[in-house]
């Protein structure tokens, strides 16, 4: 039995050569947005002409649990740093966590009058309800986000009054970026993989109309906020999830990237760390499926398009154990010689996946002005196979989190090893200079 | 001479909106479709009037015929295959093969002949994607089409298209990775794609490769920046994969490494190639084989080759022309070099981008900046040139044309086909060239190592020795070609058991004369004759 299972397995395997095929190049197609063309190039990396409008009031949301002062303090001191005038800093914090609003506290006697504090009493601890909480206290124009480990360059909001001057613009997404990528391979790993998502992707998607924000460095006009009801606390990826509903409506996310204007930030370091945030966010991603908003989308191809991004977390996961398990099945299993061949095929984007890495990685060093050593290179293809086993197993761990109903939000830990490690923090002044 | 540049074929990038721009190209683009359909189909009628008779069969296409039908009856090769080639030109070739054999297409009863019906799809391609290119170079209308008719209706191109060669199987492939490497967006994924359909110009004439640093200038020429570092990359990866599938497939078959009793990829193919193969003889001895070739294209038509090569040399200074003029650099040392193998379908690759060349020059004369008189004077000046290029070409092109319309070179070879069909018992072991290998099957001979037997595997396959041991003792009959004489009289490759089995025979009967005679000729085994000085070399 179940050597008649062998002896048929590569039919399975020629079944699916072609789809992973599809699969792969798909992903590969919205990873190299950015480099299309030189239209796209452009596109992409252009700003407006004025950077320095100060006419809209800001209100920057930076939700706080659990964090050590020196993270909070780098990023509040950063923020208050801006070159834009009307600031208002809004730290959240849940009413059950008393270190983090001694902290906060401290904080306000540092910077008087600049800081407001708003105080979650829901019992519910995630994201969602602290960035709700904070909504009623924010008095400004327009509404921001903030990681709590996160640091701003100091044009920054400068650039997006500029940008939200086009009145079609509802909300802006900044860029940001990873900047331990010493730490560890995942973080350089993770590194990476914001850079393919600010600097390319997500501008494929806001292309495509249908645009899943990320929650950092995210900035909305309040009308909006309000007209959707602000953020959805049941949901793990609640960033993401507004996008849904904002593209629904049909407002228009417009990405911001310029290198010298990304925020800075740490990606976990260790692989239990990277396991636990990538659950979390495939989870999201399954939740905002089930709530099905997208398929309110006005078009077919736009609700097509929805679906394929929202599912391309787990596609991703899927075909990096599927297609190497495919290869072994053909090298092991009997199989005819074309069938073989046809099983190869897959070999030929995943090739070019690994390949495509290592141009990122070079284009990434170059435009954070860092030199990427040859060791760094030699990292990312040789942990290619880990990384994606790993992203596997985080897939398969939020799918059997989700078929349990187990929903509870497992929170990034920040250590500040940005903040230590790699982040001068003169940098920005010279960059603005 | 001042050299303007008359049309940027490269909008720019900034150039407002996306729509407008496809309401203004949707009739030119029309226009174009048009005039690249009649360019084809001219070219198409030309190639395929007379391909019956000329020109004469060259033992290749036999192979290749054959290596074909063994595809649509389920192996890559009839015989053991040996990695002369990649597979992947003659298993696209099969099914159209089976399609003109299927309508009886050339009325001949001739697989080889109704392959090169096949062929001619192809030049009807070529003469498209040649169209194509040369508006992507930015040549005007009339001269992109004088480009097409250059090439198209050259006798040498004419000839060369009709034969069931590799190359021409390659051809299309790499004008379309020229074509795709030319795109006005300059799109990432379509350079990519061109990476793809040029690895499959590679995996159908492993010498295409020869083209990759056309392909890489043309993208580096109109890229900058990052894009120029991802549309590379991605593209270079993409191609190398693809071609390194087939080594891969002789690795998964064992094939890859020299080992004991079986064919690899290492020594047939790769080291053969580049070291063992015996040399065609410098370009200047006039008696080596690299001469006589040259000489016999040139005897075709001298033409296309000349003023495409002076042309190269002045296109050196037009920057856009410049990976075309690389193109033909690489051929001229190729073709030019004093060592190695040169193959006489080498040539077919080499005259599109000769075509070119010559557009090129045609393109840079007249139009330019200048109103009114100026710039009439200069497009008469232009079409004056077009018209004296022409001329001067016309009579030269019409007279070949005429001859590969007319001569038949290859009744010989179909009368004694027809002749062994009727004669020979179909229990008789037949060694015959390549070229009849398919018919005789369709006739009801046994075929591989009994009734029809290539010469060529009988003494070079591995094979061979075991199944049929007895040399010419094994035969009844041989069908000698001219083609099958002249590689037995060449130096390129020994073979004795062919050559043993002709000592031992006597002629029945002859058709056609002098050096396109075709002899079917029958084994003697009367004992007298059984001592040979060959017999002892197989």
């Amino acid at each position: 039995m179940l050597l008649d299972l062998l002896t048929h397995l590569w039919i399975a395997n020629v079944a699916i050569s072609l789809p992973m095929v599809a699969f792969s190049l798909a992903n590969l197609y919205w990873s190299t947005y950015a480099w299309h063309s030189p239209a796209t190039h452009e596109r992409t990396t252009s700003s407006p002409r004025r950077s320095d409008v100060h006419q809209l009031t800001f209100s920057i949301i930076v939700p706080l649990r659990e964090e050590p002062i020196e993270v909070v303090g780098a990023t509040i001191a950063k923020l208050l740093a801006q070159t834009h005038p009307h600031i208002q800093a809004v730290c959240s914090v849940g009413y059950d966590d008393p270190d983090t609003l001694a902290v906060v506290r401290r904080l306000m006697e540092l910077h008087p009058g600049r800081i407001t504090l708003a105080v979650s009493h829901s019992d519910v601890r995630n994201k969602p309800t602290q960035l709700n909480a904070a909504l009623p206290v924010c008095t400004g124009d327009v509404v921001g986000i903030l990681d709590a480990e996160s640091l701003s360059a100091p044009g920054l909001l400068s650039q997006i009054d500029a940008t939200l001057q086009d009145p079609e613009i509802g909300v802006v997404q900044g860029g940001v970026m990873i900047v331990n990528h010493r730490s560890s391979w995942v973080a350089l790993r993770s590194s990476l993989e914001y850079y393919a998502n600010h600097r390319s992707k997500m501008h494929f998607a806001a292309a495509h109309r249908f645009m899943l924000m990320g929650g950092n460095t995210v900035f909305f006009r309040r009308s909006l906020l309000d007209e959707v009801g602000g953020w959805d606390p049941e949901m793990l990826a609640e960033d993401a999830e507004i996008g849904v509903r904002l593209s629904v409506l049909g407002h228009d996310v417009r990405v911001a990237y310029q290198p010298h204007l990304v925020s800075r930030e740490e990606a976990p370091t260790t692989i239990r760390r990277w396991v636990k945030q990538r659950t979390r966010w495939n989870l999201g991603f399954m939740q905002t499926i089930r709530k099905g908003q997208w398929r309110q989308l006005p078009t077919a191809g736009r609700r097509r398009f929805a679906r394929w991004l929202l599912w391309q977390p787990s596609i991703v996961a899927v075909t990096g154990v599927i297609i190497p398990l495919g290869l072994v099945v053909a090298l092991v299993a009997p199989s005819p010689l074309w069938a073989t061949m046809v099983a190869f095929l897959p070999a030929v984007p995943t090739v070019m996946l690994v390949v495509i890495d290592v141009t990122m990685l070079y284009l990434y060093g170059r435009e954070i002005g860092e030199k990427v050593r040859l060791l760094d290179y030699l990292l990312l293809v040789v942990t290619t196979p880990a990384y994606q086993l790993m992203s596997a197993y985080a897939a398969a761990r939020a799918a059997f989190k989700y078929l349990r109903g187990d929903l509870r939000w497992e929170k990034t830990e920040h250590t500040g090893s940005h903040i230590v490690d790699v982040i001068d923090l003169t940098v920005y002044d010279r960059v603005a200079s | 001479m001042t050299l303007v540049v008359a049309h940027e074929p490269v909008p720019a990038p900034t150039r407002p909106s996306r729509a407008r721009g496809i309401r203004l190209d949707g009739p030119r683009r029309r226009a174009d479709a048009i005039i690249a359909t009649i360019l084809a189909a001219v070219v198409g009628v030309v190639v395929a009037f007379g391909l019956t008779g000329w020109p004469g069969f060259n033992g290749d296409e036999g192979i290749y015929t054959s290596q074909s039908w063994s595809v649509l009856h389920g192996s890559i090769e009839a015989y053991t295959y040996s990695y002369d080639h990649p597979f992947f030109g003659w298993a696209l070739m099969a099914p159209f093969e089976w399609l003109a054999e299927t309508v009886d297409v050339t009325r001949t009863g001739m697989a080889v002949l109704d392959a090169r019906a096949a062929m001619v799809l192809l030049a009807v391609v070529d003469a498209a994607l040649v169209y194509g290119v040369a508006r992507r170079l930015g040549f005007r209308r009339v001269v992109a089409a004088f480009t097409v008719l250059a090439w198209g209706l050259s006798p040498l191109t004419v000839s060369f298209a009709r034969q069931v060669y590799l190359d021409n199987i390659a051809l299309p492939f790499l004008l379309g990775a020229l074509y795709l490497a030319l795109d006005p967006a300059r799109r990432q994924w379509v350079y990519v794609g061109a990476g793809t359909v040029f690895a499959l110009a590679v995996l159908s004439k492993e010498t295409t490769l020869l083209y990759l640093p056309v392909l890489l200038y043309i993208v580096v020429q109109r890229t900058v920046g990052q894009v120029r570092i991802m549309a590379i990359t991605s593209m270079l990866t993409c191609s190398l994969t693809v071609i390194f599938l087939y080594p891969l497939f002789a690795l998964l078959r064992g094939e890859f490494f020299p080992g004991p009793g079986h064919v690899s990829l290492w020594t047939d193919q790769i080291w053969a190639q580049l070291f063992s193969r015996a040399g065609s003889g410098a370009l200047w001895n006039v008696a080596s084989a690299r001469f006589q070739l040259v000489d016999s294209w040139l005897h075709l038509d001298w033409w296309l080759p000349i003023a495409g090569m002076t042309s190269a040399v002045l296109m050196v200074a037009v920057r856009r022309i410049r990976p075309i003029v690389v193109a033909v650099a690489i051929s001229v040392v190729v073709v030019g070099k004093s060592s190695g193998y040169l193959p006489g379908m080498y040539i077919i690759s080499v005259l599109p981008f000769l075509a070119l060349c010559i557009g090129a020059v045609l393109e840079s004369l007249p139009g330019g900046p200048g109103a009114g008189r100026v710039r009439m004077a200069r497009r008469v000046a232009g079409l004056v040139m077009l018209a004296t290029l022409a001329v001067a070409m016309a009579p030269e092109y019409a007279s070949g044309i005429r001859r590969e319309a007319t001569v038949n070179l290859v009744s010989p070879a179909r009368q004694a086909e027809r002749y062994a069909i009727a004669r020979i018992s179909r229990n008789a072991n037949v060694l015959v060239d390549p070229i009849f290998y398919v018919d005789l099957i369709h006739a009801g001979f046994r075929h591989q190592w009994s009734g029809a037997i290539v010469y060529y595997q009988y003494d070079l396959d591995p094979e061979s020795l075991k199944k049929l041991p007895g040399a010419w003792r094994d035969l009844d009959y041989v069908l000698v070609t001219p083609a099958m004489r002249d590689q037995i009289s060449g130096r390129s490759v020994a073979l004795p058991r062919t050559a043993a089995a002709i000592t031992h025979s006597r002629i029945v009967a002859v058709f056609g004369r002098g050096s396109q005679q075709v002899q079917i000729r029958k084994i003697v085994h009367t004992p007298s004759t059984a001592a040979s000085p060959l017999k002892a070399s197989s």
